[in-house]
């Protein structure tokens, strides 16, 4: 009888799964969280160019539909930026995962992607438009630049156990004596975490539907981990390597290394002498 | 239906096996869903489909239609690679191979070839790197936890893409086949090529990006098109 209920319970839609009704605009507060999000992630020198010019960041938003599951009451939105040319689709999660009786929810909205669009959509009436002061933006991003957001501990336990299994992309041998990681800030408007795990070379992925502190996530999360091998997974340009999926470009992983060795919480694991296991008992978070 | 030479098996399958392919070693660990053997093509295909595409619980997954689509829409990008190179292009242009089977074109290019984790091992014959097996065990291990759910419709549908393929008895149709323009650009419809979703993920080249309007957007991976004409 419990889990039938636990089952009905996991089942039941918060909201119906079609998001026809539109939420309110975003807040100004949350559209500089997800500017900030960009400001780290994935902007460059020449994005915010024209922006400076007008005085004004211009923000469209507006409701996606898309066709979920039953029973799936998450929530879809865009966010375009006209001037930066950049389409960013946002996810507010909201389903039940019976296999693992859990159910993927996030607390607010979530980047799921971002897209350089060059054109702007032609269905403008679609769209909420707010406009922001370039000043009290650049203002913002400049003074939170360096805002580091880490995982508490909690997560942090949950992070280590996972880099215990992270497997090596192309099977090498283990590195064996002391090892530095490194973790990236978390972002509050994405469910991903970067790790450049130095000792090795590696750059990891963790990203999930989930909130990261959702157990949910922790249940998939062997699914949801992406290793690239610093060494062998980074090339120039992606021309160079056309039609495959396996590399990143040096500028990302730049910036990716960047972002978790200046701004990231620097860790080293002792694994013990006599084990294989990359990450033993004894480690300590180091000074930075 | 897709015609192609006939392909159920590999003639070196049980020296594969006792190398230790990842991904359940063709097992049938689970009560709700059992994957073809990993040590014959369907089996491979298969693999690889369901480690391309999102489960629910991950980053991109958006429904199980979703996913199922992008499944099938990356096997037709297989089978382009392989069978229907729009002229000019040449296969080795498209799939960075010859390839004489499907295995040649999910293999070309080592281990960090065209499709990351797949590749030939030093005796030619088709393999996996760990991380691939364990992501595959893991998602049958969830499949088997309780009523046959999602999970297991996913799996399923990878298993039975991948066997009617290889039994030239695929029905589906190619979500792709219709881009002949990408906003403007004359395309040669059908894509070639796929990767995440993502900004900072483009081929380049003459690949050209289809657009979410042509449901370029399938399982949080982004699906590419070529040029019609070469620049």
């Amino acid at each position: 009888m419990k889990r039938c209920l636990l089952a009905l319970a996991l089942l039941a839609p918060v909201r119906p799964a079609s998001a026809a009704d539109a939420d309110p605009p975003f807040t100004k507060e949350f559209i500089y969280l997800v500017c900030r999000h960009l400001y780290r992630w994935e902007m460059d020198e020449t994005t915010a160019q024209r922006v400076g010019q007008a005085g004004k960041l211009v923000v469209w938003t507006r409701n996606l539909e898309m066709k979920l599951d039953d029973h799936d009451a998450s929530r879809y939105r865009e966010i375009y930026f006209p001037q930066l040319q950049l389409a960013v689709t946002l996810k507010k999660a909201d389903y039940a995962v019976p296999e693992l009786g859990q159910r993927v929810r996030n607390r607010d909205y979530r980047v799921q992607k971002v897209e350089r669009e060059e054109q702007a959509p032609a269905n403008a009436a679609a769209y909420t438009r707010q406009e922001f002061k370039y000043q009290d933006v650049t203002d913002y991003l400049f003074r939170t630049r360096a805002q580091r957001d880490y995982p508490d501990q909690a997560l942090f336990e949950r992070l280590r156990a996972a880099l215990r299994s992270v497997q090596s992309p192309d099977d090498k041998p283990l590195v064996a004596g002391p090892q530095t990681v490194y973790i990236a800030p978390l972002s509050p408007v994405s469910n991903r975490l970067w790790v450049f795990w130095e000792t090795r070379g590696w750059l990891i992925k963790f990203s999930s539907d989930a909130d990261l502190d959702n157990p949910a996530y922790w249940e998939l999360e062997k699914v949801g981990v992406r290793v690239y091998d610093l060494a062998t997974h980074v090339v120039v340009s992606l021309d160079e390597v056309q039609g495959s999926h396996a590399y990143i470009t040096r500028d990302w992983a730049a910036r990716a290394v960047f972002n978790c060795i200046v701004f990231g919480q620097r860790l080293e694991l002792t694994p013990p002498a006599d084990s294989r296991a990359p990450l033993g008992v004894k480690e300590k978070p180091a000074q930075k | 239906m897709l015609a192609r030479k006939r392909q159920t098996g590999w003639p070196w399958a049980g020296a594969a096996l006792a190398l230790g392919l990842a991904a359940g070693r063709g097992f049938a660990a689970s009560p709700a869903v059992t994957l073809p053997a990993a040590t014959n093509t369907a089996g491979y295909v298969c693999r690889l489909l369901i480690n391309e595409v999102p489960f629910p619980g991950e980053r991109g997954y958006r429904s199980e239609a979703d996913t199922k689509t992008a499944m099938e829409a990356l096997l037709f990008v297989l089978d382009g690679r392989l069978r229907r190179v729009p002229a000019p292009y040449r296969q080795a242009q498209v799939a960075a191979t010859t390839a004489k089977d499907i295995l040649d074109v999910i293999t070309a290019g080592g281990v960090h070839g065209q499709f990351d984790g797949f590749y030939r091992d030093a005796r030619g014959q088709p393999a996996m790197v760990s991380r691939v097996g364990a992501r595959i065990d893991n998602l049958v291990r969830i499949a088997g936890q309780g009523q046959p759910g999602k999970f297991a419709h996913l799996l399923q549908h990878a298993s039975t893409l991948a066997t009617a393929y290889v039994a030239e008895k695929l029905t589906c149709t190619d979500p792709h086949a219709p881009v002949k323009a990408v906003r403007g650009i004359p395309a040669t419809g059908s894509a070639y090529g796929w990767m995440a979703d993502e900004l900072r993920f483009n081929p380049g080249g003459n690949f050209l990006r289809i657009p979410d309007e042509q449901r370029g957007s399938l399982g949080g991976n982004r699906f590419f098109t070529l040029r019609k004409d070469p620049q």
